[in-house]
């Protein structure tokens, strides 16, 4: 009975713990990201003109997948401008910085956020579009990147990302429309700078993806460097050694019970 | 009493060690299982524009599907060709073509998972290969066994546009010496 007693009273200790902990993990996990962009960003659904954003992960147990946008003004109030429903997206090295990659888009039109990643994260959001949407990107152009930096902020290149390898999934639908208007703006300088306004970290807008050719010309040149993969596999060798290990030891028992 | 006490640690330690490799491997075929799944899904519920321009792709992209019908093969190919992407199934062979466009496309597996059956593939056997941008039909022209470093194979030629790769000898316990090399032309 004293057991029950110390159980349920340290059942409850922890659960007092843990409701105080609580508010400041739901603060972290909702991935609050302070951004300024210097010109005008598509999101799936909009447009959002330059200016200061917050993005952040809706709190939403069942789909860490809802991201929402609000703007920022010089006050530091946020005005909500849209959801967007995101799909996972992961990097091999986690980041230790905020991380924004762009899609292509024809000239003259705005940069498309493509994905986000949260310092620390592996695993971010990426932003699916319409079909409609990335019929339009262009055909072979390029566009340019600029580098901007401002008095309390960093800022780095702007890479554009290729049409990604998982394009058209679903196209995310914009869950509300903002109440305020988000107008698109012309373009007044050159897309792709981006500033965040955290304390500690620069953000990299960049495009870490391999690009492949088609089809490549090569006469197995570019592959000098390499052998042809390793397929063997370990199956069968995990079979056999485990299978025997098992059969081996269940022997030995038996036979140490015999002697 | 003391031998038998040591025989029954022995005995214990080997059933022990041979359930942990056993569940490891039942762990990786489930991944794999699941892995496959997830891409089986995924393609089936995405369609995308063939773009005539450069695709990027990352380690671990769903690249689509390959089918041999006679030998009953059908496996999802990931970008990568390293140890942790075979695991989980066929891996497009990065710096080779990427389906639908034009050149070799160069696609290895296990030989002793998804790409066993190939031991059976014959000349003028089929191949599909879907991708979210369609889908292509290749007709086996040659099979052949080379050393690992003979690269040469994934190379671009006419009349080779898909390039199978895998382990050989098919039935060899360890790393396998040699590479079992099946090409493919288009027809569709």
């Amino acid at each position: 009975m004293k057991i029950k007693f110390n159980t349920l009273c340290l059942g409850v200790s922890l659960a007092l713990i843990g409701a105080m902990v609580t508010p400041t993990k739901a603060d972290e996990s909702n991935k609050e990201t302070k951004l300024e962009f210097s010109a005008p960003v598509e999101v799936p659904g909009r447009v959002l003109a330059a200016g200061k954003y917050v993005f952040k992960i809706a709190d939403n147990q069942s789909d860490r997948n809802i991201v929402e946008i609000f703007s920022e003004d010089a006050d530091g109030n946020q005005k909500f401008v849209t959801t967007i429903l995101a799909i996972s997206d992961y990097r091999e090295e986690t980041p230790d910085k905020t991380i924004i990659t762009f899609e292509e888009r024809p000239s003259g039109s705005p940069e498309a956020i493509h994905s986000w990643f949260y310092p620390g994260d592996n695993t971010g959001w990426e932003f699916v579009y319409p079909k409609s949407e990335r019929s339009q990107v262009g055909s072979s152009e390029t566009m340019n990147s600029n580098k901007t930096a401002s008095s309390d902020t960093t800022s780095a290149d702007a890479a554009p990302a290729l049409s990604p390898a998982r394009p058209t999934v679903n196209p995310a639908p914009t869950l509300a429309a903002p109440a305020e208007p988000v107008q698109s703006e012309p373009l007044s300088e050159p897309v792709g700078s981006v500033t965040t306004t955290e304390d500690d970290v620069a953000l990299i807008a960049q495009n870490d993806r391999v690009e492949l050719l088609p089809a490549p010309a090569n006469d197995g040149g570019v592959f000098a460097d390499r052998t042809l993969p390793q397929t063997a596999g370990r199956l069968g060798l995990e079979l056999v050694a485990g299978l025997a290990m098992l059969c081996g030891g269940v022997a030995v028992v038996f036979v140490a019970r015999q002697v | 009493m003391r031998k038998q006490r040591w025989l029954l640690w022995l005995g214990s330690a080997l059933v022990m060690g041979g359930a942990v490799v056993l569940g490891w491997l039942w762990w990786d075929l489930h991944e794999a299982s699941k892995a496959q799944q997830r891409a089986h899904v995924w393609l089936s519920q995405t369609t995308v524009e063939p773009h005539p321009q450069a695709r990027a792709v990352r380690r671990g992209d769903v690249i689509g599907e390959l089918e041999i019908p006679r030998l009953d093969v059908s496996v999802a190919i990931f970008e990568g060709d390293d140890t942790g992407i075979l695991r989980l199934g066929a891996g497009h062979i990065p710096e080779t073509a990427l389906p639908p466009g034009s050149g070799n496309i160069g696609i290895a597996a296990h030989r002793d998972t998804y790409f066993r059956p190939l031991r059976l593939i014959r000349v003028n056997d089929l191949i599909e290969l879907k991708t979210p941008a369609g889908a292509s039909r290749y007709m086996v022209t040659e099979t052949k066994i080379v050393r690992p470093s003979e690269i040469g194979v994934l190379a671009t030629a006419p009349g080779r546009d898909l390039t199978l790769v895998t382990c050989y000898p098919f039935y060899y316990i360890g790393s396998a010496p040699k590479r079992f090399i099946v090409h493919a032309h288009k027809v569709g």
